[in-house]
């Protein structure tokens, strides 16, 4: 068999991002094979997503049907804004590191920098998430085509790919930052906790939202709105209708907001890769704690239990409390 | 090409973890072409010291160098010349075995013809054709150090590195992995593994270092360090540890 030494390979072939996109489909694939509940899991997840795509994709273009050219700023604005706010926390509390390609398990390769961050980009664009936040925002070139003809709606395509662009590459870069902490137990069940806190407030929260609109003063909002516009939450999104409106200058200056932003957060990002690929090799040896007292079954049992009898239930009990506590304290994980 | 420089080089490599130093300045030259065996008892800073080696885990302080190449400095060049086999698993184990050996070869650059041929052979010989289209994830400890193995040969390195590469193996596998590590370094190639089981190591290597507690405490060829002892004995001086119980456990004979 052959365990030849090859010579120095300088033959080597450029590896594209075609590569990782194959592989997370090959991973995703895998994942499914023989579990029926993952399979269901990831169909409701598909359903979900198109209705949260459907209601997006209505409420971005409503303002265009409507011909509400005011409306349609705002839709853009606070919606976009959002969409790109919850793309940068979303991961942070609920997805976690994306198992699927895990810059960790690319450590022993030899991929430069530049190789991985645009495969793992790439690869990254080729999800549900995606593909529903495509489909929400291309209510978005609805709107601006109605209100401004087609070169309104070219400009807004292309913004709404670079604010999609933009929403990955936010999302990844910041959890390819903390990906170290975000691999912790501790951090996870902290997560899990805010996520319950946010589900709770979901109720209030929408009271409120709904007295602040009755209320509001259309005119102020529109004004934030246009700040938004002009920050890289909103710019992608309000290309379009700037053309829309007239101020056909704007579209560019925005789309060159967006692109510098997206390029820094690359930049950022493939920094940051290299401590999210070496930082999972150990966490080291737990750390040595001072030498407990008292012989093991003193151990054993801790000072709230101590009045539980040394004999099997106690002994349940107690390795219970022990168990519960070291994981909430996220002990060595 | 390969006389100029030993196949890996550390210098001074150093890490802390919080207050415990797991690794205080190691330095080692393994010549090109030699079997080299890491040895320590559990918790001596073997897996820390190949991993900041191999570019797994950035150094305290210290350099590390593949056949020349900095290791962290030149990454890309350093890994194109270098085999891992490291101690957890670090794989895309979502694959199976030929799909994992695919993407490996592909995400190095490799000709898709001469990927397909090595993995149908390195699976063959491994035993791990059976395994068919089982998931990675799923196979036996010792199945994923086959794996494991069949990806650090994969791309033909001039060096493998190879963190317990025995260890949760079956005999025949061992035999097995025996074979092919004997035939990789008859043609050219460099090995270093860390291990703790004595036999092996003085079956297969031409040198030796003995670590403890983050630094070298003996090093050089296997008959050097050996001398007209076993390398047992000398590992149990050298770590100090405790060999045989006095008086207690009276109560485990009746």
């Amino acid at each position: 068999m052959a365990v030849a030494v090859t010579p120095p390979a300088d033959r080597v072939r450029p590896v594209s991002a075609r590569h990782f996109v194959r592989l997370k489909l090959r991973v995703m694939g895998n994942n499914f094979r023989g579990q029926g509940w993952r399979i269901a899991l990831f169909v409701v997840g598909m359903l979900v997503g198109l209705w949260f795509a459907l209601g997006g994709l209505f409420l971005f273009a409503a303002p265009g049907m409507a011909g509400e050219p005011r409306y349609a700023l705002m839709a853009a604005s606070f919606g976009g804004g959002l969409l790109v706010l919850g793309w940068l926390l979303l991961p942070l509390v609920f997805f976690g590191v994306d198992e699927t390609l895990d810059p960790a398990r690319f450590a022993l390769l030899p991929l430069s920098r530049r190789t991985l961050v645009t495969g793992l980009f790439v690869a990254a664009l080729v999800s549900v998430p995606v593909l529903a936040l495509l489909v929400a925002t291309s209510g978005l070139v609805v709107t601006a085509g109605a209100l401004g003809g087609w070169s309104a709606g070219l400009v807004a395509a292309v913004g709404v790919v670079a604010g999609l662009l933009l929403c990955v590459a936010t999302s990844r870069a910041v959890t390819s930052a903390f990906a170290t902490m975000l691999r912790s137990r501790r951090v996870r069940d902290l997560a899990a906790v805010l996520l319950a806190v946010l589900a709770a407030l979901l109720g209030p929260l929408q009271i409120l939202v709904l007295a602040a609109v009755r209320e509001a003063d259309w005119d102020r909002l529109t004004g934030v709105a246009r700040v938004i516009g002009w920050t890289p939450f909103g710019a992608p999104w309000t290309a379009g209708i700037d053309v829309a409106e007239g101020r056909v200058w704007a579209a560019p200056v925005k789309l060159l907001i967006t692109a510098l932003t997206i390029g820094v957060l690359l930049l950022w990002w493939s920094r940051s890769l290299e401590s999210a690929m070496v930082g999972a090799a150990s966490a080291g040896p737990a750390r040595a704690r001072r030498g407990p007292v008292g012989g093991a079954v003193a151990q054993l049992f801790p000072r709230a239990v101590g009045w539980t009898r040394r004999n099997r239930f106690g002994a349940l009990v107690a390795r219970e409390c022990r168990y519960w506590w070291r994981d909430a304290a996220g002990g060595p994980t | 090409m390969t006389g100029e420089h030993p196949a890996l080089a550390l210098r001074g490599l150093a890490k802390r973890f919080d207050s415990k130093v797991a690794v205080a300045g190691v330095d080692l030259d393994v010549p090109a072409g030699s079997f080299y065996g890491l040895l320590g008892p559990n918790g001596a800073g073997k897996t820390t010291t190949l991993s900041m080696a191999v570019g797994l885990l950035r150094p305290d302080h210290g350099q590390a160098w593949v056949l020349g190449h900095d290791v962290w400095a030149d990454p890309v060049r350093a890994k194109q010349l270098l085999g891992v086999m490291p101690d957890g698993v670090r794989l895309f184990d979502r694959l199976s075995g030929a799909e994992l050996l695919a993407y490996h070869g592909l995400l190095r650059g490799m000709d898709p013809a001469v990927v397909d041929q090595r993995a149908a052979e390195l699976l063959d010989v491994l035993a791990l054709t059976d395994a068919g289209r089982t998931l990675v994830v799923d196979y036996s400890a010792g199945m994923k150090k086959k794996i494991g193995l069949a990806c650090a040969l994969l791309h033909g390195p001039r060096l493998l590195v190879l963190d317990e590469p025995f260890e949760a193996v079956d005999p025949v596998s061992a035999a097995l992995i025996r074979d092919i590590l004997h035939r990789y370094v008859v043609g050219g190639g460099t090995v270093v593994f860390s291990s703790h089981v004595m036999e092996v190591v003085e079956r297969l290597c031409s040198h030796v270092a003995i670590l403890a507690e983050g630094t070298i405490k003996r090093i050089g060829t296997l008959a050097q360090v050996r001398g007209d002892r076993s390398l047992e004995e000398v590992f149990v001086e050298v770590v100090g540890g405790r060999t045989a119980t006095g008086e207690e456990l009276a109560w485990l004979s009746r």
